[in-house]
């Protein structure tokens, strides 16, 4: 037997542990491919799974961690700390933790608790919801059958509550415009930035007592959160997510966005000032030679809080500078 | 159905399991098993042979991740059959380009054929590969165990096809001086 062959022998004998996490990635991306739904007469494009979803999705932890964080008196800004088990931690403390009062949306987002109730009976049913009304992200399976954020499947179950766990709502739209008339707060100016995004959107999360482990048919929905999220590509591999939150709900404490570097990357923080307006920004190493730079962008104005990440390949830097730059002068 | 469900059924002897592996898992193992033979009659009678071996021993094993558990069956039965028939279609197969890509690691060295040492060699790839940062072991695994294309692996690391295979030339190259360091390689 040849050299060659007795080392793929070798490499054969892996353990389980060590394929479960690859086997889960290429379940993921190589069988299953995401598509933009631009409305039910477009023709459905195929894009990409790691462009477009993981920006989308890193938002999301951001949110989710944010949504769950309890509030602290803290000085605003930007704080890098570790937690009890020597992970270092990143915590952004916007001016006031001030919930925005669902009077003030003039927009059709307020209706989406009873969208997300719809949408768990639906699942419960079985049904497929329909393409009409269901823009957004959507995905086509192995078989070549197209599925729904959010749909939980017998094969992909896991998949399914990272996607859209009960109470998760996406809505794309194709104006910033659009998307920001749809949340109708006054207080929001999401920052326009010349390039064209590659995916623009509402994120809105709803909370359901006993959290969505619980969730049964008798359910209902309270929105807690709520924001405009817009992805742009940088280069040929770099993204960057420019994102504008605001916060809702008595019932729910919310604390400063906070995540956890897990692969012990360094980082570094600083503050950049345009015009009258102090901006946090933390630059993440890449995770190892050749991989991307990360720096993501916090503001907060008028109980929105305002981020923008950005990961690039090094050739890419200028552009990234560009748009970071562009971002920062828009408010 | 949830996995652990399949499982139980398995445990069971319940013979349902093999329709429900085939629904949930043929296209997965028949794309490993073509990726290494290139025909898919052969690619076929491979899945077909890993069905019956996850029923000879799933009533006993409970796997963390079956897809895992399956893939490496099939990976093996694939690479024997290959081996075996001794018609070696390689050329233009993935497994074809991926052992190209494994003969640098090897090359002018001898490597050990005993069982002992084969294992033992075994047990330093995985240590080796559990060194590695999630996205480098990611690409390893796929091209290496998976023999999935450079464009796939690339796709589902994050990264763009040119990063991928400088990224691999390195990891094989760390791999080399690794297997020499432990005295695999002379």
């Amino acid at each position: 037997m040849k050299n060659e062959e007795l080392l793929a022998d070798a490499i054969g004998g892996l353990d389980e542990e060590l394929l479960a996490s690859v086997s889960r990635k290429r379940d993921m991306d190589s069988t299953n491919r995401f598509v933009v739904v631009k409305n039910e007469t477009e023709t459905v494009k195929k894009r990409s799974f790691r462009k477009f979803w993981l920006p989308l999705s890193a938002c999301l932890v951001l949110l989710l961690a944010l949504a769950a964080a309890g509030a602290t008196a803290l000085v605003r800004g930007l704080r890098i700390s570790e937690n009890d088990e020597g992970e270092k931690m990143v915590e952004y403390v916007p001016d006031a933790y001030e919930c925005v009062p669902l009077s003030e949306l003039t927009g059709d987002v307020v209706n989406t608790p009873a969208r997300m109730k719809q949408r768990l009976l639906q699942y419960l049913a079985g049904e497929q919801p329909s393409l009409e009304g269901m823009e957004g992200m959507c995905y086509e399976d192995s078989t070549g059958q197209i599925r729904y954020i959010g749909e939980v499947t017998d094969t992909y179950p896991v998949f399914s509550f990272n996607v859209g766990m009960p109470g998760e709502l996406f809505q794309s739209f194709s104006t910033i415009d659009a998307a920001e008339a749809y949340i109708g707060y006054a207080g929001m100016h999401m920052p326009r930035i010349s390039k064209p995004t590659v995916q623009l959107g509402v994120y809105s999360a709803g909370a359901t007592e006993g959290g969505y482990r619980a969730v049964n048919a008798d359910s209902e929905f309270e929105l807690i959160l709520t924001g405009v999220f817009a992805a742009y590509r940088i280069g040929e591999m770099g993204s960057a997510v420019s994102g504008a939150v605001i916060q809702f709900g008595d019932n729910y404490q919310h604390g400063p966005i906070t995540f956890k570097n897990s692969q012990d990357r360094s980082m570094a923080q600083e503050t950049v000032t345009v015009g009258t307006r102090t901006f946090s920004v933390l630059r993440i190493a890449p995770e190892f030679e050749g991989g991307c730079e990360c720096v993501t962008v916090f503001w907060d104005e008028n109980k929105v809080q305002y981020t923008l990440e950005v990961a690039y390949a090094s050739e890419d830097e200028a552009a990234a500078q560009a748009l970071i730059t562009e971002w920062m002068n828009a408010f | 159905m949830q996995e652990a469900e399949l499982l139980e059924m398995y445990q069971n002897r319940d013979e349902r399991a093999i329709e429900e592996t085939m629904k949930r898992f043929r296209n997965y193992l028949m794309k490993i098993a073509m990726q290494i033979l290139g025909n898919e009659q052969d690619a076929e009678e491979c899945v077909n042979d890993t069905y019956l071996a996850a029923w000879d021993t799933l009533s006993e094993k409970s796997p963390e991740m079956l897809s895992a558990y399956l893939g490496k069956i099939v990976r093996q039965k694939a690479i024997d059959r290959l081996r075996t028939r001794r018609r070696i279609k390689r050329q233009g197969t993935e497994y074809a380009a991926s052992l190209e890509e494994l003969s640098e690691v090897v090359a002018g060295g001898t490597m050990p054929e005993q069982e002992a040492e084969a294992e033992l060699l075994r047990q330093l790839i995985v240590r080796f590969v559990k060194t590695l940062p999630e996205d480098a072991r990611t690409l390893f695994v796929g091209r290496y165990f998976y023999f999935d294309s450079l464009k796939e692996t690339a796709a589902y690391s994050g990264m763009s096809e040119s990063k991928a295979k400088s990224m691999l030339f390195r990891l094989r190259k760390k791999l080399r001086d690794f297997l020499k360091k432990e005295g695999f390689i002379v």
